[in-house]
């Protein structure tokens, strides 16, 4: 089965069974928007599980299923955003009437489990893994994909937790929507775990948090730069202790209602 | 060190202005900087015609307080930012 996936304004084409393609159409939204072509990723069922394979000489194989769903939905994410003609940075980012709230962090720091809260909290769903803007203007370019949640996160929000690998959703699973029409960033939140509310931060830690957490901001450095300082001109940055994922998500859902 | 007057900038450093900080760009090193309020302050002195010493007794004066309280805090930012000035001459 093929399947073509646009994100970002980067094109990915699939080439994989019918059972993987029908799951891979469940959990991205319908695609709008056009990009040229950045990458093939292929799976092809084997003796011993599924082989993947796609650029690179990128050639894996897995025992199942699951394994090649979770593999092959972690390389689109590589090949996107290192493809993407956005300026991306690593965050998650979540949305309420047009407002958009970004949370720049590297994986491993909750990014996911506290965008899961959010959406349950109401807020509509951007990303949880990256920040993607126009280089020109600054404007939020969502990436939507589908939410990863490993088996504590699950725990901690209550979902009913995979017994092994990790729970893939979409927000339609949270009960939630993905944000429509133009947002504005309006918040930078940076996750701190020294803090024990959320309390206001200097603006230069928004920027040094942009820009030490973009993906590609050697592609245009200078303007990446700039780009940094205009969304913090624009915006507050905040300092958040998460506590647990609910009470950190009704703090933001409280930014975005003032 | 201490000796030797510190700067001026690099001709490829940009610099730009957050709440009265400084952040700081080399366009031909690729290296950035977001400076907190310090650091900020020395940066706006290393011009090259002054030398750490000076520096450190003009932010003193400046902040109302001892010099020794703040010759450390100047040393890290003099460290931090030499890479975006000019060698000095031998």
């Amino acid at each position: 089965m093929k399947i073509s996936l646009t994100l970002v304004r980067t094109h990915v084409s699939l080439d994989v069974p019918e059972s993987l393609g029908k799951r891979i159409r469940s959990l991205y939204p319908d695609q709008l928007l056009e990009g040229p072509p950045c990458a093939h990723l292929a799976v092809h069922p084997h003796s011993d599980g599924f082989r993947l394979s796609g650029p690179e000489e990128f050639d894996e194989l897995v025992p199942d299923e699951p394994t090649a769903l979770s593999q092959l939905l972690a390389r689109i994410n590589i090949a996107v955003l290192a493809a993407t003609p956005l300026f991306a940075v690593h965050a998650g980012v979540v949305a309420a009437a047009g407002r958009a709230i970004a949370l720049p962090a590297v994986s491993g720091t909750g990014k996911s489990t506290l965008v899961a809260a959010c959406l349950r909290a109401g807020l509509t769903y951007v990303s949880d893994e990256a920040l993607c803007l126009q280089w020109t203007d600054g404007a939020i370019v969502p990436y939507p994909r589908p939410l990863a949640l490993s088996a504590d996160s699950c725990r901690l929000l209550g979902i009913p937790a995979p017994s092994s690998h990790e729970q893939l959703l979409t927000v339609a699973d949270l009960g939630a929507e993905y944000a429509t029409g133009a947002l504005r960033l309006e918040h930078i939140v940076l996750l701190d775990h020294t803090a024990d509310q959320l309390r206001s931060a200097p603006r230069g830690q928004g920027a040094a948090a942009v820009l030490g957490r973009s993906f590609n901001h050697w592609r245009r450095p200078d303007r990446a730069f700039e780009l940094a300082h205009e969304l913090v001109r624009s915006a507050s940055v905040w300092n958040l202790g998460r506590g647990t994922p609910a009470t950190a998500a009704a703090q933001l859902v409280g930014l975005l209602s003032a | 060190m201490h000796a030797k007057t510190l700067g001026p900038p690099r001709s490829t450093v940009r610099t730009l202005e957050l709440d009265g900080n400084l952040s700081l760009y080399d366009s031909a090193t690729g290296q950035a900087a977001v400076l907190n309020g310090t650091a900020s302050d020395v940066w706006r002195l290393l011009d090259g015609a002054h030398d750490f010493d000076t520096v450190v007794a003009i932010l003193a004066e400046a902040y109302s307080i001892a010099a020794d309280r703040i010759r450390e805090d100047v040393e890290q930012a003099v460290t931090t930012l030499t890479e975006f000035l000019i060698p000095p001459q031998q």
